[in-house]
């Protein structure tokens, strides 16, 4: 039979090996196909390091020292490295990832990942070289506990999305200046902070006029700096009565952790939010504070403009329910009210009993549906990534 | 063109005729041009050509006639979940046979969604395979001698050939 991938031309051999189910190790071994294959690989625009998929990490340091040694880094636009088991060499590996950040940042590099873990033995929180913030091509920056220091010159004039989990900085100075180089910023995740003085004042910083997306901590930022976003995500410690909410006119989606902040206090904020469209509150169970006697106003948004509300973490508490039913009551134009209740093992008839407590409520939106514990990875889910999907890196 | 057209003719590299809905030809821009092109007035009777065989064009325009109505219209988040569902169906036909010639197809007709399916499928029969595994999948035939193997091992520590 004839060879049957013989006829295709090497971008689109290139555009098969850099597909997502493929890793770097997965895509080396091509090269013993055949001699067509030998160095096809070479110009891969995908880079994907995981030492989990080595039977030792030290053939994994060496793999990646040889790929490097071969890739041609003009091709290079994606480099992802996860190191989970960095603490058996420590440093050794701190001296490779430093000259593998360099060989790849002379490319035209788009989408940098870099993850260590948190550490067994001791607080592991990499250092990077600043070059990395002179990459004027990086679109898309994800890096997780590692330790920024030098921020003295940066240029980041093509980055998009920048994610920083457990990213040490010598002090919210620096994080600010970083902040207010990315002028073209339109996704922000910051998790978890690190300054090496604990006290955390305000960010001192202008307005990100293109941000879109923002999970942020709401107590480093102005919220004027955040105002334009669409999407907005607060962390789980947020209290909301403690800030002030200018008002958000783009944004859409919110999604809040109840915890402390009650019911009540969290309704009193959502006037700021005049177009809502997508609610979702974690920790529901533990806002205990509702009762429809003393229902505030309805907020506009929600009489007009809400469609999907989410509770995730539902606990059966009697608040949840009357929340639930305040909610199918007010907002005219609803379609999904979805609820998480986080536990697993319940039995089918739990679920359909609670399903249809929640449906005898009297609804003032006939197309609103309502669904309980329904499998992962579909509505709210697809909520998420209708959001996101469009940012996400397409290699 | 004529807005009284609603489907159009086209012929394969094999000379075959197929009839091709409007709002399905416009997922492909090459097609899309053709369509504003004079030969679909009411009043040509030239039949275009595309360069792809019966066999590939059959599955083309099977896939673009399904991705149409949402690609025109934009639909809602359960169609989407079902198309998903269709496109993995599509490819698990027999079509591993003419897998490439999808590929080659999508890529000349710059039809991105099919083109990224066709990649992905590839990878997918690829994954966890071992080298042998995928010579016999793609029919590749090994023309190195032991010495090269030999040679590429060594260039290639922490890697599994086999």
């Amino acid at each position: 039979m004839r060879d049957r991938i013989s006829h295709i031309p090497d971008e689109l051999l290139l555009h098969i090996l850099s597909s997502k189910s493929l890793q770097t190790k997965d895509v080396v071994a091509t090269s013993v196909l055949s001699k067509r294959w030998r160095s096809l690989w070479h110009s891969i625009p995908k880079l994907e390091f995981l030492d989990q998929r080595f039977d030792r990490y030290e053939s994994f340091l060496q793999f990646v020292d040889a790929t490097l040694n071969l890739v041609d880094p003009k091709s290079v636009k994606m480099f992802v490295l996860k190191c989970e088991r960095i603490e058996e060499y420590y440093e050794v590996s701190l001296g490779k990832v430093d000259s593998w950040l360099n060989t790849v940042l002379k490319s035209k590099l788009e989408y940098l990942n870099l993850w260590f873990p948190n550490g067994y033995y001791f607080l592991i929180r990499v250092p990077l070289p600043s070059t990395i913030f002179k990459c004027r091509s990086i679109r898309i920056l994800k890096l997780a506990r590692v330790n920024v220091s030098d921020l003295s010159d940066v240029n980041l004039p093509s980055l998009k999305t920048l994610h920083l989990t457990n990213v040490e900085f010598p002090n919210p100075e620096s994080l600010a200046l970083l902040l207010s180089k990315c002028v073209r910023l339109e996704e922000l995740l910051l998790l978890g902070l690190e300054f090496p003085d604990d006290e955390v004042t305000t960010l001192n910083i202008g307005k990100l006029h293109n941000l879109v997306i923002a999970f942020v901590p709401v107590e480093l930022f102005p919220m004027e700096a955040i105002s334009n976003v669409t999407f907005l995500c607060l962390h789980k410690h947020n209290v909301f009565g403690d800030y002030e909410f200018p008002a958000f006119y783009n944004l859409s989606h919110l999604e809040i952790y109840l915890g402390q902040n009650g019911w009540t206090s969290m309704f009193s904020c959502l006037p700021s939010f005049p177009k809502l469209e997508t609610l979702i509150i974690r920790e529901s169970g533990k806002g205990l504070d509702w009762l429809m006697e003393t229902s505030p106003d309805v907020p506009p948004c929600i009489s007009s403009h809400l469609k999907t509300f989410v509770l995730l973490g539902f606990s059966y508490s009697q608040s949840e329910f009357e929340i639930v039913r305040f909610i199918m009551m007010k907002a005219t134009v609803l379609r999904s009210v979805i609820i998480w209740t986080g536990n697993y093992s319940s039995h089918e008839a739990e679920r359909l009993n609670l399903l249809e407590t929640l449906s005898s409520y009297p609804k003032c939106s006939q197309d609103c549906s309502i669904f309980v514990d329904v499998p992962s990875g579909s509505l709210y889910q697809n909520v998420y990534c209708k959001l996101v999907s469009h940012k996400d890196f397409s290699y | 063109m004529s807005s009284s057209v609603e489907a159009i003719t086209v012929l394969s590299s094999d000379g075959d005729e197929f009839k091709i809905t409007v709002s399905a030809a416009k997922l492909s821009k090459p097609l899309n041009w053709m369509l504003e092109d004079v030969c679909f007035s009411d009043d040509c009777d030239e039949v275009p050509t595309i360069e792809v065989n019966s066999k590939t064009l059959v599955k083309v325009i099977e896939y673009c006639e399904k991705h149409a109505p949402r690609a025109n219209s934009g639909a809602s988040d359960s169609d989407a979940e079902e198309l998903k569902k269709w496109d993995i169906e599509f490819m698990k036909m027999d079509v591993k046979d003419i897998l490439f010639h999808i590929l080659m197809a999508a890529n000349y007709l710059h039809m991105e969604g099919l083109y990224d399916l066709a990649c992905q499928t590839a990878a997918d029969l690829m994954k966890g395979m071992t080298v042998s595994q995928i010579r016999k999948i793609f029919h590749i035939k090994n023309d190195f001698s032991s010495e090269e193997q030999e040679q590429l091992r060594r260039q290639h520590p922490g890697c599994s050939f086999d």
